[in-house]
């Protein structure tokens, strides 16, 4: 097999399952299409929200790895130090982002002429550290728990784990946009 | 207390690295967000386009940082020439990012349709061509970027890994929308 054919093998069955989950959260994107196109600065910010949740994954994924690469003798879990400060500094990260990530369209939308209430500062503000901060604890839990069990059966935890918080990032943001607009 | 003080150290190290990285990759993907709100009206015209965009944008991240991986890996372990950019094992890899760039779009497009379909009563088949076409034009473009990208930064003594992520899921959102906007007015 040449590798054109192993590229191919290898990397479509992850890319057509992450197509399908992905699809679910546009299904549901679509279900609150007339309050998204309402909402201007939350359309705005959708391409960098459905990036910053996966980037964040990434990050964590790539860092819990390394460290079990580095220092394969120790068991990491919670009560590891290192683990307390990566989920500290992690924490202040998606924070930070989430806040700024609200501000910037928040910003944008009002240079466009969007009137922008308290509420809608507010709303915006909320929903964007709602859905950055769960799926951020989600995806660290993931990569904590998942990633210590591949790298003791001998598998890379970045080829296992990537594409599972990417996907997972797409979906779960899109999906919990969609709840909060329906319920706030 | 020696290793306490160096882990501390790294990773306040860390953070700033993560932040500034996050902060560019927010700020650039604002500009998909603008780019998207100019195509807002033909929403009507393309109603599973809501559909598609999540796993449209997904993919080219996807893509992407797997061919700037596999070829950051080559480069690391010397399996591919550090200066010849047109060898086989690169030829190679853009021919499968683009089969897999089609095959991928053709499945999200026949996704998004069958959805629309279902979910919501009416069979958009236009999806289908938006999604070919917008991927095909963007990897062309993207594709070479990547490659280049990859090439430069290793060159110039940063690792690849750490880099090319926020890079390629950038590019993705600005290349991908601008693309799906223009193959929309190719197509109404």
């Amino acid at each position: 097999m040449n590798y054109y054919h192993k590229i191919i093998k290898e990397t479509l069955p992850m890319l057509l399952a992450a197509a399908l989950l992905a699809t679910l959260g546009g299904i549901n994107l679509k279900s609150v299409e007339t309050h998204l196109t309402y909402f201007l600065p939350l359309f705005l910010m959708l391409p960098a929200l459905n990036a910053t949740a996966g980037e964040i994954g990434i990050v964590l994924v790539s860092k819990i790895t390394t460290h079990l690469y580095e220092y394969h003798n120790k068991k990491i879990n919670w009560k590891t130090l290192y683990i307390h400060h990566l989920f500290k500094n992690m924490l202040i990260v998606s924070i930070i982002s989430s806040f700024y990530l609200s501000m910037l369209s928040l910003f944008l939308a009002g240079i466009r002429g969007y009137e922008l209430t308290s509420f809608i500062v507010i709303q915006t503000l909320l929903i964007t550290f709602i859905v950055i901060i769960t799926l951020f604890i989600l995806t660290f839990f993931i990569a904590l728990t998942f990633g210590f069990y591949a790298y003791k059966h001998n598998t890379d935890p970045d080829d296992l784990l990537i594409p599972i918080v990417t996907s997972l990032a797409d979906l779960g943001s899109m999906s919990m946009l969609a709840l909060l607009l329906h319920i706030i | 207390m020696i290793f306490l003080g160096k882990t501390k150290k790294r990773i306040n190290k860390d953070i700033i690295e993560i932040l500034t990285s996050h902060i560019v990759a927010i700020t650039l993907g604002m500009i998909g967000g603008i780019i998207l709100l100019s195509a807002q009206k033909k929403f009507d015209i393309i109603p599973s386009l809501l559909i598609l965009l999540p796993g449209y944008l997904e993919t080219h991240g996807n893509l992407l940082g797997t061919l700037a991986g596999r070829i950051s890996t080559g480069l690391q372990t010397k399996h591919i020439s550090t200066t010849n950019e047109h060898t086989t094992y690169i030829k190679e890899n853009i021919y499968a990012t683009f089969t897999l760039g089609i095959i991928t779009s053709l499945v999200l497009g026949l996704l998004a349709a069958g959805a629309h379909w279902l979910f919501f009563n009416h069979l958009d088949i236009n999806i289908i061509f938006i999604s070919v076409i917008a991927l095909a034009i963007s990897l062309i473009i993207e594709i070479p970027l990547t490659i280049m990208a990859t090439y430069w930064f290793y060159h110039h003594h940063y690792n690849p890994d750490d880099i090319m992520g926020p890079y390629v899921t950038t590019l993705g959102d600005i290349i991908g929308i601008l693309s799906l906007v223009i193959s929309i007015g190719i197509l109404t």
